[in-house]
């Protein structure tokens, strides 16, 4: 029944999206690091060849991190005072700037 | 049934606690005329932006709920997070968004920097938290 087709791409797209969405969503009791790591990895990602996952996190003040990404980067995550985010590789990483 | 998600096994490491002071950053943000009262005006202002796109809004709204809801078992006595670490939460998910919109969406982005502490404040205070949310 042709006159189904929209409707039924309509929902296999709205499941779609819902399961993308799920994976991106983390439980509302995932240990805190974990929720940190996986923003963390968008915020890097955002700016930067992705970096793959999250490895380990320091918080160096508020909105200012120092970020260890599976692709063996390290990043400086912070906020600067206008707003911006700024992903720079990290000071002293191999991925920093020679 | 939630589909199957890979995290991501890895150690992290809290550093300092949050504190509840102004940030040093978000000292020169833009003169707005606008302003984003409460997390709600920021997801319709994401909603309406064209500097995010379709999968990215659904995502983010997500991940504003999930918020939202650690706020809520926060504020109803749930002690999962501390209020630090979900200081710590709100500030990152922030963080993304203002990545999304600083390069596309000046206005939003401005907005987004002027509100920053006030939307926490009004996450973080229970009264009235809960006079929004409830």
């Amino acid at each position: 029944m042709p006159h189904h087709q929209p409707m039924r791409r309509w929902w296999v797209g709205a499941l779609t999206l819902w399961s993308l969405a799920a994976c991106q969503s983390p439980s509302k009791t995932a240990p805190h690091g974990n929720l940190m790591r996986e923003q963390l990895a968008q915020v890097v990602g955002q700016q930067s060849p992705p970096c793959g996952a999250v490895l380990e996190y320091v918080r160096h003040g508020r909105l200012d991190y120092r970020v260890e990404c599976a692709s063996g980067q390290v990043f400086r995550v912070r906020v600067g005072a206008d707003g911006r985010v700024v992903v720079k590789p990290y000071e002293g990483s191999a991925s920093a700037p020679q | 049934m939630l589909p199957a998600c890979a995290a991501p096994v890895a150690m992290g490491q809290a550093g300092p606690p949050a504190d509840s002071a102004r940030a040093s950053a978000l000292q020169a943000c833009p003169k707005m005329s606008k302003e984003i009262v409460d997390l709600d005006v920021l997801a319709d202002g994401l909603k309406h932006s064209n500097a995010v796109g379709l999968f990215e809004k659904v995502r983010l709204k997500s991940s504003i709920d999930e918020l939202i809801g650690r706020m809520k078992a926060f504020h109803g006595g749930a002690r999962s997070y501390s209020l630090a670490q979900l200081q710590e939460q709100y500030d990152v998910l922030m963080m993304r968004i203002a990545s999304q919109l600083q390069d596309k969406d000046l206005a939003l982005h401005g907005q987004l920097c002027n509100a920053w502490d006030s939307l926490w404040s009004q996450l973080a205070d229970r009264g009235r938290f809960t006079e929004k949310f409830s």
